[in-house]
């Protein structure tokens, strides 16, 4: 294997705004990224910042053959406009006439193009083909009108994994749902229809298969509704008992059916599973933008001539890398989102659960100008492992020089040449003409406006396929992989983040990833009585911190971030994650740690809270600061029934009310996990052993 | 210390399928059983201190012979094979022809529609059809076992339920209605037959369409349990569950009004049908397979409660897998209405009514006292 050092012929970053990654995916990981072939299409997000850029691109967007617009419902966008986020879907072929025509320079700051994996065909409209133009997307077929609403109707969506929309505890009475709509991206849909992707349900058709009362029961229901085909390979999200969306469902706006709930209706979107199965969520973003509108635009159809209907959306996802900063596309489209107040709408998301993950490392140059971050990354992992680091903004925002150089030293002691801090330029280690190993300099336009240096690597294991030789070398040495930044001009509290992607198993996924860690000596996770060490010692000892795992897409203003604690011991869950340690130089406006922290699990021995399994009359465990989140939601819905401001202040002022009050015997914990406090008030009291939730 | 002793049964291993009824209880060879070295010595040496010279003994009348009331005089095993007669003594089987050429031939279950001969006349009787059975052709059962791959995808979250099934449904019907080894013995002993009935059936349908398992085309199966040692078609975890539902169902059905509800129906068959399914997310059997299990198993059900019920008719089946599409995956719902608690008929992949109503020929008054009995139980 030899390193090589190439400078900005790298076609497709010279495109401003491009996907850091997209140079990665579209070269030596595209087997990875378009398993179907190059002329896979696949989705991704778009927001241009100049006129002549947004005219060439809506002249390619009729009757192009290898890019159409996807959107929804009346008021959305189908050509581009300047500033505006759009989600497209695009061919390889369509960047590589892209990247011919654009002069190289960054030059433009507020456009942003990022990608995101390709879906499974079966979602795909049937029938579509390159160079028929944007299929055309229809409003719903209703069947009946719901509302008029009563006062106080506060509409709860759920954007996840395995949503039992049938179940009971998501209806009124015992045959009415209260899902108004579900959108099945992953599902099968003919041409003409309500949404551009995968197959939506109103509520009159989920009436109709609950109505029914076949013996089959849901069951037959989601084999009706094409969710349990077993003629498919695809991942069936509600074939176990235990299902991720629909447990979070039942904690956010589930209700026994008896009490004829009629003032919370649901919004449902099961996400491709394509970007639920990629751990690392570097996919998700186009995906969840598409379901967040797809929520906007249902909420105003509830509402019809009414008035506005709030709306609480709960996204029980986290990631791993990004800026944050509240600066990620997604981040931003929900600010965006949440200060439009058209609807009225609030969004929250888990903490993460990665605070003992050892995926975070602050790279602190004041005793050492040579800092080496030791990667180890385990054998038989079938997906690449990433890695990024974050330079700090820099005073006229595109850095004149090199601010530090990076190397990095393979298992077996190779080292590559340095790179600076030159956008567009990549060192590369080669296995027999194959990249396995990508370390790259990439300047995020926009209002991100920094530096990062993303490093790549093959996965360190693959299934061969008969047929392509050359993937047999496409394969990452596992072991020990050393990152050494050499300082230049850095200072404090000026130093670079280094976030690893998530790479472990996904809830009810079979387990293709590894997770790749910091392992470095000056690391204690246990203390000398053999405990394991919850915080990171102050000041910190070591590179590698607990500290600043949060969600990378919970760091918006308006994002309101749930953290976990444990209800009997009323201590922090050992996994949920964490602020930055220290106020870094970013927006201002984001908090930079969780709103509040909520119950997710019931004690020490009893993990995780109970809550709906996928069918009627079953409930089971669950923990993670996935479950803490649905809880905020259900409370900041009250606050919106009450016409009071369920916004993030309104959060922060329950919380500090409640953790001020809390019993003096009670075990602190750090506001940057806790946030503003525990929340705990809603939850009935705790008895012998676990609560079973109503 | 010996307890009460009772014989030990027969002397082969092969009714290892009734050993689940403990209402036989038949000890064996423990260190108190009846082939104890020191108990039968024992019994010798005691006899010797009490006996005495022998005294002509007073007469005890006969039993009267060949009647219904001896039987709770035998041992549980000894009535299982008596009923078994019963049943066995009335079917037969033979190999059909095929209706198209290149077709799968239909192999067949006869009953005979028996008259008793008067006196010392030998008995005489009609076959009457009982099932028909073709396989899918080989080109069906490979593409069949892509779904089989599909359904592992369930293996963590069955794993426990295929292994506490691996020996049959014993245990979850018991757990859905109140079916008891002491408390509801004669039910046992109906359950029991109708699982032997299935067996049997089933074991000599499997050698004649001879099927591959789906592990057999393609080695990314790799079955989560040991592939049994005999043919996919039909299931027979299939048949015994769907066969011992239905009988249950009918048993109960008229002895109170909760059981009447529809909602038996229903959780009786979703029962049977999520075993049967179990068998597919395991890896050892298809969905085609599964289709003819549970046809032969409601078929053999209600044709084991007529039997029982001492009615003068019943119905005959019949699955066609040349029929079967090759992506037509198992929907009980689709075999059974359990609104009208009936089997239905799904020309669309070949399962069919034949022949309306045939007769049952000669009553069993050993088969109508299980029943009885059996019946007596579910107050």
């Amino acid at each position: 294997m030899q390193w090589t050092k190439v400078n900005l012929n790298s076609r497709y970053q010279s495109v401003p705004g491009m996907d850091p990654r997209a140079d990665w995916l579209l070269g030596p990981g595209i087997a990875d990224f378009l398993p179907e072939g190059p002329e896979q299409p696949f989705p991704l997000l778009l927001r241009v910042d100049d006129e002549a850029t947004a005219a060439y691109l809506n002249q390619r967007l009729s009757g192009e053959q290898h890019f159409f617009a996807a959107s929804f419902g009346p008021g959305s966008p189908r050509q581009l406009r300047v500033g505006e986020q759009v989600s497209a879907f695009a061919t390889k072929a369509f960047f590589d006439e892209m990247a011919r025509q654009e002069p190289g320079l960054v030059s433009r700051l507020q456009q942003r193009i990022q990608f995101s994996l390709p879906m499974s065909r079966s979602a795909e409209r049937l029938g579509w083909r390159p160079g028929q133009g944007a299929p055309e997307t229809l409003p719903p077929n209703l069947g009946y009108s719901s509302g008029p609403w009563p006062e106080g109707t506060v509409i709860m969506a759920v954007i996840d994994d395995g949503i039992g929309f049938a179940h009971e505890r998501f209806r009124r009475g015992s045959d009415k749902t209260r899902v108004e709509f579900f959108w099945n991206q992953d599902g099968k849909v003919p041409l003409a229809s309500s949404v551009p992707f995968g197959r939506e349900w109103v509520k009159a058709e989920i009436d109709a298969l609950i109505g029914d009362r076949k013996p089959g029961g849901e069951d037959e229901i989601y084999r009706r509704a094409g969710m349990l085909d077993f003629r498919t390979s695809d991942h069936k999200s509600l074939g176990p008992r235990l299902a991720h969306g629909t447990h979070i469902l039942d904690l956010a706006a589930g209700e026994d059916p008896a009490r004829n709930c009629d003032n919370r209706p649901i919004i449902a979107v099961q996400l491709a599973s394509v970007a639920t199965a990629d751990a690392s969520g570097a996919s998700i973003e186009h995906f969840v933008k598409m379901a967040l509108e797809y929520v906007r635009a249902r909420a105003k159809l509830l509402a019809g001539n009414g008035p506005p209907l709030p709306v609480v959306v709960n996204f029980s996802y986290s990631t791993q890398t990004g800026p944050h900063d509240g600066t990620a596309a997604l981040e931003e489209f929900i600010d965006d989102l949440v200060r439009s107040n058209d609807p009225p709408m609030r969004i929250v998301v888990p903490a993460g659960n990665g605070h003992a993950a050892r995926c975070h490392a602050e790279i602190d140059f004041s005793a050492d100008s040579v800092v080496s971050l030791p990667w180890r990354v385990q054998p038989e992992d079938l997906t690449p492992s990433t890695l990024e680091i974050w330079m700090p903004r820099a005073d006229n925002l595109l850095p004149q020089a090199d601010r530090i150089r990076v190397s990095i030293v393979t298992p077996s002691g190779s080292e590559s040449p340095l790179l600076g801090e030159k956008h567009g330029s990549w060192i590369g280690l080669l296995n027999h003409g194959e990249m396995v190993c990508c370390v790259r300099y990439v300047f995020v336009p926009s209002s991100t406006a920094r530096g990062v240096f993303v490093v790549t690597l093959q996965p360190s294991a693959r299934l061969l396929p008969d047929t392509v030789a050359s993937l047999a070398f496409r394969v990452a040495p596992h072991g020990i992989w050393r990152i050494k930044l050499h300082n230049i001009s850095l200072s404090k509290p000026d130093w670079p983040q280094a976030w690893i992607a998530r790479d472990d198993v996904v809830f009810g996924y079979p387990q293709r990833g590894r997770q790749s860690y910091f392992d470095a000596d000056c690391y204690a996770r246990f203390d000398a009585q053999g405990r394991p060490v919850e915080e990171d010692p102050d000041p910190p000892t070591c590179t590698v911190r607990r500290t600043h795992m949060m969600n990378g897409i919970g760091t918006g203003a308006e994002t309101i971030m749930a953290g976990g604690f444990r209800h009997r011991e009323y201590r922090m869950a050992t996994y949920s994650a964490s602020g930055p340690a220290m106020a870094m130089a970013a927006a201002a406006s984001t908090p930079l740690k969780p709103a509040a922290a909520l119950v997710s699990d019931d004690t020490t021995v009893h993990a995780g809270v109970m809550a709906a399994g996928t069918r009627s009359g079953v409930r089971l465990a669950m923990g993670g600061t996935s479950v803490a989140a649905p809880r905020l939601s259900r409370w900041i819905a009250t606050q919106l029934a009450a016409s009071a401001g369920g916004d993030h202040s309104a959060v922060e002022t329950q919380a500090s009310a409640e953790e001020q009050a809390l019993p003096k015997s009670t075990p602190p914990a750090v506001p940057k996990r806790a946030g503003w406090g525990r929340i705990g008030s809603f939850d009935p009291p705790l008895g012998q052993g676990r609560r079973y939730w109503p | 210390m010996t307890g009460f002793l009772n014989d030990l049964g027969p002397a082969t291993g092969a009714t290892g399928a009734t050993g689940a009824t403990g209402a036989t209880g038949a000890t064996r060879h423990t260190s108190t059983g009846p082939d104890n070295a020191l108990v039968v010595e024992a019994l010798i040496r005691s006899r010797d201190g009490i006996v005495g010279g022998w005294q002509p003994a007073a007469q005890s009348s006969a039993l009267p012979a060949e009647n219904v009331a001896n039987l709770s005089r035998w041992a549980g095993w000894v009535r299982a094979y008596v009923y078994d007669f019963e049943v066995f003594s009335r079917l037969s089987f033979s190999a059909g022809a095929a209706t198209t050429p290149g077709a799968e031939v239909p192999m067949r279950i006869w009953h005979l529609d028996m008259t008793p001969g008067t006196g010392n006349a030998p008995p005489t009787g009609t076959h009457r059809p009982l099932l028909a059975l073709c396989r899918p052709s080989i080109a069906v059962l490979a593409a069949q076992v892509q779904m089989v791959f599909n359904y592992a995808d369930l293996r963590s979250d069955r794993a426990a339920e295929i292994l506490a099934q691996l020996h049959g449904p014993h245990a979850f019907l018991g757990s859905l209605a109140y079916v008891n080894p002491e408390r509801t013995r004669w039910t046992v002993e109906l359950l029991e037959l109708a699982f032997r009935l299935a067996t049997h059936v089933e074991l000599r349908l499997k050698h004649a369409l001879a099927c591959r398992r789906p592990n057999e085309f393609s080695p990314q199966i790799q079955p989560m349990i040991p592939t049994p040692n005999h043919g996919e078609v039909p299931s027979g975890h299939a048949a015994e569950a769907f066969i011992m539902a239905l009988v249950l169902r009918r048993l109960i059905q008229p002895r109170a009004p909760v059981y009447s509800q529809p909602i038996y129906d229903q959780q009786l068959m979703r029962l049977a049908a999520r075993i049967a399914i179990n068998r597919m997310v395991a890896g050892v059997h298809t969905p085609v397979g599964t289709v003819a299990g549970a046809v032969l198993g409601l078929t053999l059900g209600e044709y084991l409660v007529r039997r029982c019920q001492g009615s003068s008719t019943y119905e005959a089946w019949a699955f066609d897998g040349n029929a079967y599409p090759d992506d037509q995956d198992f929907v009980w719902t689709e075999l059974f209405d359990a609104t009208q608690s009936r089997q239905v008929e799904q020309a669309a992949y070949g399962v069919n009514r034949t022949g309306g109503s045939l007769a049952l020929g000669a009553p069993s008054p050993i088969l109508e006292q299980l029943w009885k009995n059996a019946s007596a139980e579910w107050l």
